[in-house]
Formats: structure tokens, sequence, C-alpha cells
């Protein structure tokens, strides 16, 4: 075998091995970063199932001062079954915004009953509540830094020609509008 | 060749420590004591003795339960939204183990009263955010301006339920443990207790009767009482002089 078919050779190989382990990298790499996103995802279905589950002590015991506001209640059951069977980002995300202002309404009847606001009970569910909308603010941010590094990652060259050849997609951001970024704000200060 | 080295090198000092300097008077980074990592006073409100005395508590809760309960103080001015900066504080040390993300950070905003609590998905259940809210209420709100009593009594409040969680009872569980209104649950045992010693009272009674009647030995009798108890961590010693890389969610209260 002549020199130069040597050389030749082992350059072909070389470019094979570079290009062979950038396509393992890489594919490896879109391959965790979208498990990433699907385990932030998760977590945001987790702390809205919290909420959903966290409503109806809430309503029971607004409910026990305030039978008569029967349109509020029956506000807060149905965006919290309109909730619960939201299956897509964009359902959750429209589900979650109407559940969210009928919660709101809930707490604005409940501040009209200085005995209910300050009952020990009432003030320990409004903080899970707090809690609650904080975890999935928190949630929302982790999985929309998690989609940004991904979908950035199909973009970028040559991740691009391995993402469209392994039939990666990009993922959805969750939505939030301004009205919701600060739901329900709980304010014991004086 | 030499002087062109160590020139670039001082270059690249001083433009780590502009950095690190404008990190710190931001606010963005906490400055931290050299030996206190469990209390950063941002705002110079607590006394040496508070420092001291809350860092030592604190290690010795890690070294318990493998815990890490931190104490911060700051000016809500420079730091925005308390629950956002405390939050990200949290993450960037990664307060408590990896693994069990037991970490607790109180943030005390000592120039516009407000306060706040964030937890480890591993004490959520110890430290659900009804009960941070009554602790805030308890030994945190009432003592605004009283900075050393809010630290000290809250962190207190905060390991005693961690103590609890681990099965440990010392002087704070018992100060500061959260006293749950059990009258029902000990009505309830109290009942089931009568009734155990009565049916036990019957057998003992039946078995002595039987041994006269029958003359006969090792006819039954109570069970030995079981000793097994659950013994929960604390085999092995944590470092406590860094953090654990714990995570939070951002469960807590907030005033």
């Amino acid at each position: 075998m002549g020199r130069t078919t040597k050389t030749v050779l082992i350059a072909v190989f070389a470019i094979a091995a570079i290009v062979g382990l950038t396509w393992f990298g890489s594919y490896n790499s879109l391959v965790s970063k979208k498990e990433a996103v699907t385990e932030a995802y998760a977590n945001i279905d987790s702390q809205l199932k919290r909420r959903t589950d966290l409503i109806p002590n809430l309503v029971t015991t607004v409910k026990a001062y305030a039978k008569h506001e029967t349109e509020v209640f029956d506000a807060v059951n149905k965006s919290r079954e309109t909730m619960m069977s939201a299956k897509t980002i964009s359902e959750k995300e429209s589900a979650d915004k109407d559940f969210t202002a009928s919660i709101n309404k809930l707490v604005a009847v409940a501040e009209a009953y200085p005995q209910l606001t300050s009952s020990t009970e009432y003030t320990g569910l409004m903080d899970e509540l707090a809690g609650t909308e904080n975890r999935i603010n928190t949630a929302r941010t982790d999985y929309n830094q998690n989609v940004k590094s991904y979908n950035t990652s199909l973009k970028l060259f040559p991740t691009s020609i391995i993402a469209k050849a392994s039939g990666f997609t990009a993922c959805e951001y969750f939505e939030v509008s301004e009205s919701d970024k600060a739901p329900v704000k709980v304010d014991f200060s004086d | 060749m030499k002087d062109r080295i160590k020139f670039i090198n001082r270059i690249r000092f001083m433009t780590a420590a502009f950095a690190v300097t404008i990190a710190v008077l931001s606010g963005t980074v906490p400055s931290y004591a050299s030996d206190s990592i469990y209390v950063i006073d941002n705002t110079k409100v607590l006394s040496e003795d508070t420092v001291s005395s809350i860092n030592k508590d604190a290690e010795e809760l890690c070294s318990q339960t493998k815990a890490q309960v931190q104490v911060v103080t700051v000016d809500g001015s420079k730091a925005g939204d308390l629950y956002q900066y405390s939050l990200d504080l949290f993450r960037e040390e990664g307060l408590g183990d990896k693994s069990l993300n037991n970490g607790v950070l109180i943030a005390l905003d000592t120039v516009n009263n407000h306060c706040r609590i964030i937890v480890g998905n591993g004490l959520e259940g110890a430290l659900p955010d009804a009960k941070c809210g009554r602790i805030l209420d308890k030994y945190t709100v009432p003592n605004y301006g009283k900075w050393d009593e809010a630290a000290k009594d809250t962190w207190n409040a905060v390991a005693a339920e961690v103590y609890t969680e681990s099965g440990i009872d010392n002087s704070i569980t018992q100060t500061y443990k959260e006293q749950t209104d059990d009258s029902d649950f000990a009505d309830g045992l109290l009942g089931a207790a009568v009734i155990i010693i009565f049916f036990l009272g019957c057998i003992f009674i039946w078995t002595k009767i039987s041994k006269r009647k029958y003359n006969d030995k090792g006819s039954g009798g109570s069970g030995n009482d079981d000793d097994s108890y659950i013994d929960f961590g604390g085999e092995d010693s944590f470092g406590g002089d860094s953090f654990g890389g714990g995570s939070s969610s951002g469960g807590g209260a907030g005033r």
C-alpha cells in the first residue's frame, strides 16, 4: 500500500471518528435535555394537581361563613374540573387562567368575613395556597429554562442536522400572562 | 516573556477581584464570614453571640440529621422580591443533603420587616407551608426589630421540627416543638389501652385458673413486649463545613 493511500485512509478514519463522536455526543445531549424538559413538565403537573386538591378545603372553609355565595363556589368547582381534565400545555394554560381567576374571587369573598380571615384554619389554608402558587411559578420557570436550553440546541450547528435526522422536535413554552404572574397575593403584614 | 506573563496574571486577578466586589455590593452574592456559614448577616443586625450560637447549634443539627438550616438577613430594597432572592440563594448554595433535600433557609428582611422560610423538598412533610406560616407568626413577626430573638427563636422552631422528623428529642424539641391538638387521639388511645388491659387481665386470670385446675406449666400467657424501635439516621457524621447540594421547589411561607 503506497504512502499516499495510507495517509488518505488515516485521514478518512480520523474524520469518520470525529463525525461519529460528534454525532453520539450531540444525540446523547439532546436526549438528556429532552428528559429534563419532560421531568420539568411533570413537576408543573404535580404542583397544579396539588392546587386542585387544596381548593376543596378552602371552599368548605369559606362556605361555612358565606353559604349564600353559591355563584362563586360553582365557578371554582367548574374551573377545577376543567383544570383536572386539561391535557395539552395550551389547555392547561387556559384552564389555569380561569381557575386562578375563580380562586381570586373566592379569596375576595372570604376577605369580607373578618372572623373567617382571622381563623387559624383559614390562615393555614392561605399559606398552603400561596406556597403552591409559588411552587407552580417556580416549576414553570424551571420548565421554560429547560425548554429554552433544548430548543436552542436544536437550532445550533451541527446538532440541528443530528436533531432533524433523529426526529427531535421543539417543545412548547408554558406561557404565563401578566395577570397570572402574581395570582394569589396573601399579605399578612401590617 | 516572564514580565509579560506576570502582567497578564495581574490583570486577570484584578478583573476577578473587581467582578467579585461588584457581585457582593450588588447583593446578588452573600458576603460570608469565614467561619459562619449558617448565618449570613448582610445587614449586620445580629450580635456575635447569636451568630456563634446559631452556627454551633446548626452544626450539631447537621451532624445528627444531615439537615442544614441557615439564617440570612437582607435588605429587601436591594435584594428585590424576597421569595425569589431566598429561592435563588437556597439553590445557589445547595442547602441540605443532595439526596435528602433537607435544607431550610430563613430570610429576614430587616429593613422592610418581611420574612420568608424556604424549605427543601425532603422536609416539606415536617415543615408544610401552614406550619412555616405559624412559626413566622409566633417567633418572627412579633420580634421584628429584635432581630437576635427573631433569628434565634425562628431557627430553634424550625430545628425542633427537623429533629422531631428524625425521631430525636432534645431541649430544642421540648421547648419549641409545635404542640398539636391530640385530645381526640389521646382519648382513643386511652380507650384502646383500657380494653387491652382488661383483655390481658382476663387472660391472666384464666391462665391462673387453668394452672390450678390442671397443674400444668407453660400454658400460654401473654406474649413478650415487643422492644422493636425505629432507628432514625445519624450513623454518619456529615462534614458540616460546606453545603450538600440540596434543592427546593419553593415551599415554605412568607410574611
